[in-house]
């Protein structure tokens, strides 16, 4: 049975692309080819090793950046203690959907490293009213979104 | 003779033309040729050596690097560990100072220690480098001056108010 017309015209088509992209794919991969080749050994060696110096720069960076991160979590932890407790005392008061709310707002401070966050709950919770905790927190989480 | 047999022929002579053709030019070119196999030697030598002297210094300097890196990590931990002190210090020695608040000082100082050595910018590091220091000797003042038997306060005064300076 003979191809239907459209299956012919589809080879065509594709045919027909390949024939006008092929030969400017090709070219691009030529010029790519020459530009790069461009560079003597000396230049693509010296990018090696700068390379290399950049990346014991970054593990430096990292092991700093780890270390300061390991201390202020140490420091964030022992205020997300006493707001624990903070809360605790309030738990009563609130709603259970809050108090889990508050929980894993804590949580979550600790693990982002978000002091400023944290402190600003403690206040909160420290100066609230503790009759009126659950809309309280209602409000805080309102002024954190 | 068979019509294969004249192309077979006629594609030898083409051949045994060309190599008669190259041989008489290298010939001719002999000297050429022997002086640029030479240089092609020299140069390659010379670049072997470049190279080695160049893998030599790279080496000394990514060693150098490696130093420079591990002696600025170890300074750095050693601020940490300086910081952890002073809340420490604080905490023992303002009795009734809330612990939020020192905890909220060792934030600050961890930051701005942080500011001070990844800033990107070598002048915005020096700055910031001088205002971390400006902010240890701050609590340092704050703390000898309770240790020298001055009037006795609830609170690290001077550094709350660097503190609040800087949010300002």
């Amino acid at each position: 049975m003979p191809p239907h017309p459209a299956q012919t015209s589809l080879i065509f088509f594709s045919l027909s692309v390949a024939a006008l992209y092929g030969p400017a794919l090709l070219a691009a991969f030529g010029l790519y080819l020459y530009l790069s080749r461009k560079k003597t050994r000396l230049a693509r060696r010296q990018e090696k090793h700068q390379r290399i110096r950049e990346a014991i720069a970054a593990r430096g960076f990292a092991a700093r950046r780890k270390l300061a991160l390991e201390r202020q979590r140490a420091n964030i932890r022992e205020l997300a203690v006493i707001v624990r407790e903070q809360l605790e005392g309030n738990k009563r008061r609130m709603t259970p959907y809050m108090h889990q709310r508050t929980s894993v707002f804590i949580e979550k401070a600790v693990t982002v490293v978000d002091f400023d966050g944290l402190l600003a709950l403690h206040r909160y919770l420290a100066e609230a009213d503790p009759t009126e905790a659950s809309l309280l927190m209602d409000l805080f989480f309102e002024q954190t979104r | 003779m068979s019509f294969p047999e004249d192309i077979g022929k006629f594609f030898s002579r083409l051949i045994n033309s060309f190599r008669g053709e190259a041989a008489t030019w290298q010939r001719e070119n002999q000297p050429e040729l022997d002086r640029l196999k030479g240089e092609k030697l020299v140069a390659a030598a010379e670049l072997k050596k470049r190279l080695e002297i160049m893998e030599i210094r790279f080496r000394e300097e990514c060693r150098r690097t490696q130093m420079e890196e591990e002696r600025q990590t170890e300074q750095f931990g050693e601020f940490l560990a300086s910081i952890d002190e002073m809340k420490a210090n604080m905490l023992e020695y303002y009795a009734s100072m809330p612990k939020p608040l020192a905890l909220m000082i060792h934030h600050h100082a961890a930051e701005l220690l942080k500011e001070a050595w990844h800033s990107p910018d070598a002048r915005e590091r020096v700055q910031k480098q001088a205002r971390f220091t400006q902010f240890m000797l701050t609590i340092t003042e704050d703390l000898t001056e309770l240790g020298n038997g001055g009037a006795p306060k609830a609170l690290p005064e001077k550094t709350i108010a660097f503190i609040r300076d800087e949010a300002d």
